[in-house]
């Protein structure tokens, strides 16, 4: 028997500002028609170089002439093409009074990209997903791909929209009927969102989105393994046939109604000494968790993984700053070093761990194609935890070891995840437990295929490993 | 393709976030441990302190890094006991009356008031504490009177 545990590669720095992935990581085709679509964040690379690099299957850069490999996520103000009047206009709301010939109109307009999704809960004529409006739009996008012989575009619809089944808070357990009910069947699960409702399913796939909106996000974990196992579920035979990424953005947004930027101020001294710079940007999310939403929710159980971001291309050069949004404390009178393209202005090493998910997710090739499936597992040597019967295994997962504080508030743990699959002798299978902390381990004890294999796991990191046996 | 910061998708997301978490009432009474308030929870599946090589590797660093936000609310110094990082907070938060300070390792869930836990790391690990001042820091709902988040990812430690 021998084992290989997935490390991080070295051209990744967890530690650093950088995103070093779409210049250093390696080239390769992903399995299972998996998406890995991102931006290219560097000044320094050329965006049609970054394809296949780390995966990487569509890149927000590449120019118009690589369509295919394109991905574009369209604002609602393409929509003004119509004549028809904004929503912002005092009691006109054009947006919803598009007629289905100016959706035809301007769904023909627009490049047929590779990865195609759409902003339009945004801007200028901003529309429900459930609007006939969408629907109509996505039409005929559908007809162009039969015309222009593109069966490869593949459609995610609007982004994080409400409409998609996207748990971002419990309520009450997580093991309820209210979410468990959707495992009995597809059209059990069909039930769970307004995008199954209108039949969106028809005219495009769907996206469980991610972007963490407080700082106690480990139960997020557990809600987007939920989410995307529902929506797969109603999409396709087993799940397995619909499309369905992690639409992921690695910083926090906000909590409840504080825009949790507000008040933020990245700190970096220049390697030059000549001074401090200061960024109102977000906080960020845990690489770590990052890492693991990407491969189990996007790669294992989602088709992949999309990196969004704003555009922006960072220089490498340390000693540059950014003059938007910034505070320069200058020293002895030196200047704001403001440059074009400048140094990131917060911490952006979370894009590569999006992409060493792609990688860890390949280093599962043996197995391409073989489903996977929840583990019956122990930890230090207690009790077997089994799958749940019913599906449901995530949910008990994310309820396990919840209890009340005083005052009666629900604080919720949960446990380990873990699935596997394997071909002939080739096993791989991952571990995951964001309820304990990275001060904790565990000594994980899987099973698969009547094999057991053990590891020392620490607590919210992701551990995948690859065995022959 | 900037990001809005104030965009209308965010602002009703972050809505049914709230009444999300508003709703979060208990509905089941088996309490399975005897909660402090201070985010300490019950006795979970017994669990070790982290051993080394127990993570994802080191990847590319070396030596100690550090970014953060706000370093007058948390600025981090590292002590290594016995090839563990303990992590102290050398800055000097204002925490006006009626306010508590607590702190979020890596997306909690436990928020730990008033105080650091005594807890230490293994080499290699990535640290990311999240500090926050308000009159009820464990509630999602309120406006923070401050906050911070810091990046700390560990080196080798001394050799």
């Amino acid at each position: 028997m021998t084992t290989k545990r997935q490390q991080l590669p070295t051209w990744t720095q967890p530690g650093g500002w950088e995103v070093r992935w779409s210049k250093y990581a390696p080239k390769y085709n992903l399995i299972e028609d998996k998406i890995f679509a991102a931006h290219v964040k560097r000044a320094d690379v050329d965006p049609v170089d970054t394809l296949e690099r780390g995966g990487q299957t569509h890149s927000a850069d590449t120019p118009d002439t690589l369509t295919s490999r394109h991905w574009g996520l369209p604002n609602s103000s393409i929509f003004a093409r119509s004549g028809r009047p904004s929503n912002n206009e005092k009691g006109k709301y054009g947006g919803f009074n598009l007629t289905r010939d100016d959706c035809r109109a301007v769904a023909t307009g627009e490049p047929l990209h590779g990865l195609y999704g759409d902003q339009f809960g945004e801007g200028s004529h901003w529309l429900w997903l459930t609007s006939p409006q969408t629907r109509w739009y996505y039409e005929r996008i559908r007809e162009r791909m039969k015309e222009m012989n593109r069966p490869d575009v593949k459609i995610f619809g609007t982004y994080g929209a409400l409409e998609f089944y996207i748990i971002r808070n419990w309520d009450g357990l997580p093991t309820d009927s209210k979410y468990r009910q959707y495992y009995a069947s597809q059209a059990a699960a069909r039930q769970s969102c307004g995008y199954f409702k209108a039949n969106l399913q028809e005219v495009m796939g769907g996206n469980v989105s991610w972007y963490p909106y407080a700082f106690d996000y480990a139960q997020d974990y557990y809600m987007r393994a939920h989410s995307m196992e529902i929506m797969r579920l109603g999409m396709g035979k087993d799940g397995m046939d619909a499309f369905c990424p992690l639409f992921l953005w690695g910083q926090i947004e906000a909590n409840g109604l504080d825009f949790i930027h507000n008040g933020h101020h990245w700190e970096r001294d220049l390697p030059n000494g000549l001074g401090r710079i200061r960024t109102a940007r977000h906080p960020n999310a845990d690489y770590d968790a990052v890492l693991a939403q990407a491969f189990a929710n996007g790669f294992v159980r989602g088709s992949g993984v999309i990196s969004w971001d704003e555009g922006t291309r960072f220089g490498s050069d340390p000693n540059t700053a950014t003059n938007f949004w910034s505070e320069w404390q200058g020293r002895n009178g030196a200047r704001l070093p403001f440059r074009n393209p400048h140094f990131p202005d917060s911490p952006a090493s979370w894009h590569d761990a999006c992409c060493v998910a792609s990688l860890w997710y390949q280093s599962c090739e043996r197995t391409a194609g073989k489903k996977w499936n929840y583990l019956r597992y122990r930890v230090n040597n207690g009790p077997w935890i089994e799958p749940a019967r019913d599906g449901a295994t995530i949910l008990e997962h994310a309820t396990a070891n919840h209890y009340y504080e005083d005052g009666g508030r629900l604080q919720l743990m949960g446990r380990g995840d873990t699935m596997g699959r394997f071909n002939g002798n080739a096993y791989d299978w991952f571990y995951y437990n964001p309820g304990i902390g990275k001060h904790q381990s565990e000594t994980v004890t899987v099973e698969l295929n009547g094999k057991r294999f053990t590891q020392e796991v620490q607590g919210k990191t992701l551990c995948v490993c690859n065995e022959t046996a | 393709m900037k990001k809005s910061k104030f965009s209308r998708r965010a602002l009703l997301v972050a809505l049914a976030s709230v009444s999300g978490w508003l709703l979060l009432t208990p509905r089941r009474p088996q309490s399975q441990g005897n909660a402090s308030g201070s985010g300490q929870g019950p006795a979970q599946t017994p669990t070790h302190a982290a051993k080394p090589g127990s993570g994802r590797g080191p990847g590319g660093s070396t030596a100690n890094t550090v970014m953060l936000t706000n370093s007058n609310v948390f600025n981090p110094q590292v002590t290594w006991v016995n090839g563990r990082a303990k992590i102290t907070n050398a800055a000097k938060p204002n925490i006006p009356a009626g306010n508590r300070i607590g702190f979020l390792f890596d997306g909690g869930p436990q928020m730990y008031l008033d105080q650091l836990p005594d807890i230490s790391f293994p080499p290699y690990t990535q640290i990311n504490i999240y500090t926050v001042i308000s009159p009820n820091p464990v509630n999602r709902s309120v406006t923070y009177t401050d906050k911070a988040d810091c990046i700390i990812t560990l080196g080798a430690g001394p050799v």
